[in-house]
């Protein structure tokens, strides 16, 4: 008897179970190519992504306009803008979600043909870190286009917790998941992980408004310590 | 962090320490124990003593425990972590159902405990003795795919404790109370640790002990080690709690009962804060 109840104690004790993560976040459409300068005869691609109810790409058919169709004309086929007579005008991407309709929008300003489209801040997003539990996060970053890629540029007040087991910095489009979510730091890199000041990360290959939040996470244990949402500058 | 190590603290503090009598056996009498003990933990203590959650882990450990006389002044003392499984749920994701991290399990020994019991002096109702326990790293302090489920250390340590005790009658039934404190001097760059604890315990009917446990342990944090410094290693240092427990102890028959016992820190730090059980059943030899 004594046997069986160590064995029954056994095999309750030690099984894997399950643990249901609450991942859910806003559906979105976010407006990928987003020149917000142009000259006149400039002709550009227009591409939107759609990221669903747990921040996951999907294909969905998104519908473009313009507000000004003399200032900017949009080609519904080829999802091609054209930027026609000087002034500004709105770009507007729509689609439907599961239970609404989803749009994201920038504006567009076409100068004469010969004038110098400047750098814009808005090829700079920004971000600031605030901690989801007790462990230390904080700080500001900028994350900013590169011809190859982007830099995300974290500020003097960068604080990760230097008491955290397997510490990881990750973009992701779910900061409750780390599924699809693209680890840019942590303690098993070869540098290992940064943990408090200013700091550099160049990423190739990554375009500016592929992601939506940085975060800290506790990798091995999944644990959610600090979250930035990024945004426009 | 070292999870693991937090949780063999426990295992070693609130199981071993269940046999931690300050009388010592005397020559040829032995007391043995076989246990599974286990504890599935989804919050754990922070570094500042606040409590966060985090993606739930269980350890459970089949040990073997045995104290000897080998003189009448001198017990050996033996706790041997046979089996010590560490395992973390998957992850699924409520939204769509769908894994989003695999669970996973490792399966090894654990950290052995070699030990000596010394009587420094032994009245009728009052005992002192002193205990010195090697920390034997026989475990696995690197393990799974990202070396997080450990089932040991890695580190040889040693803890030095002195130990007193007196029995007494209680409403008539036999009961006793015992204290002890100890230095843990710990290696590979681990903090060393003072260690204080009182248990007292009552039996009734002749048959039934009935056990409560204090247990402290506080880091000196002298060491090196760090999250930053371990080389990938999430072993944890500057682990410190309260813990409490109770044990109910059965004599079956003569010389052979089971017990079960409940422990959980009330307080702490880089420790898991949900309670442990275990269930044991033992041999007495008088």
């Amino acid at each position: 008897m004594n046997k069986i109840m160590m064995l029954l104690f056994l095999a309750l004790s030690s099984c894997i179970g399950e643990d249901i993560v609450n991942d859910s976040v806003p559906e979105q459409l976010r407006i990928v190519s987003n020149l917000h300068q142009l000259r006149v005869g400039d002709v550009v691609k227009l591409e939107a992504s759609y990221f669903n109810r747990v921040g996951e790409k999907e294909d969905k058919r998104v519908l473009w306009e313009s507000s000004d169709s003399i200032v900017i004309s949009i080609d519904t086929i080829t999802t091609s803008l054209t930027a026609a007579s000087e002034g500004i005008a709105t770009v507007i991407a729509k689609t439907s979600g599961m239970s609404e309709v989803l749009s994201d929008q920038y504006h567009v300003a076409v100068l004469p043909e010969k004038e110098e489209v400047l750098v814009l801040p808005e090829l700079t997003k920004v971000g600031t870190f605030a901690k989801v539990s007790s462990y230390a996060s904080a700080g500001d970053f900028e994350v900013k286009k590169t011809s190859s890629g982007i830099q995300i540029h974290l500020a003097s007040n960068y604080v990760a917790d230097q008491s955290l087991p397997g510490f990881a910095l990750f973009l992701t489009n779910n900061p409750n998941s780390l599924a699809n979510a693209l680890q840019i730091d942590a303690y098993d890199d070869e540098d290992g992980a940064h943990y408090k000041g200013s700091f550099i990360y160049s990423i190739d290959d990554l375009g500016l408004n592929d992601y939506s939040y940085l975060v800290q996470w506790c990798r091995p244990y999944s644990i959610l310590v600090g979250q930035a949402l990024i945004i426009d500058k | 962090m070292k999870y693991l190590q937090f949780l063999l603290t426990i295992s070693l503090v609130l199981t071993f320490q269940i046999n931690y009598a300050q009388w010592v056996k005397e020559k040829g009498n032995g007391y043995y124990k076989i246990t599974a003990w286990t504890l599935v933990a989804d919050k754990h203590y922070t570094s500042s003593g606040a409590i966060d959650s985090n993606a739930t882990r269980g350890n459970f450990t089949f040990s073997l425990y045995g104290e000897y006389g080998v003189t009448n002044k001198i017990d050996v003392l033996l706790y041997f972590p046979l089996f010590t499984r560490i395992y973390q749920n998957t992850q699924v994701s409520k939204t769509k159902g769908n894994v989003l991290q695999e669970g996973q399990a490792f399966n090894a020994i654990g950290d052995v405990d070699l030990g000596l019991r010394y009587s420094l002096f032994k009245k009728k109702y009052l005992a002192v003795s002193t205990t010195l326990k090697m920390g034997l790293p026989t475990g696995r302090d690197n393990a799974g795919s990202d070396g997080s489920y450990q089932t040991g250390d890695g580190e040889f340590n040693q803890l030095f404790q002195l130990d007193i005790g007196t029995s007494y009658q209680l409403y008539s039934e036999p009961s006793y109370t015992k204290a002890y404190v100890g230095f843990n001097n710990r290696t590979q760059g681990f903090s060393d640790e003072f260690h204080l604890g009182v248990e007292t315990g009552v039996k009734f009917w002749r048959k039934l002990w009935g056990v409560g446990r204090l247990n402290i342990v506080k880091s000196f944090s002298n060491g090196t080690l760090s999250v930053q410094n371990a080389q990938g290693s999430i072993f944890a240092n500057n682990v410190e709690y309260v813990s409490i427990g109770t044990e109910v102890a059965y004599d079956i028959v003569h010389n052979i009962g089971v017990s079960l016992t409940w422990a959980s820190a009330i307080s702490g730090r880089i420790i898991y804060a949900n309670p442990s059980c275990s269930l044991g059943v033992f041999l007495d030899l008088q």
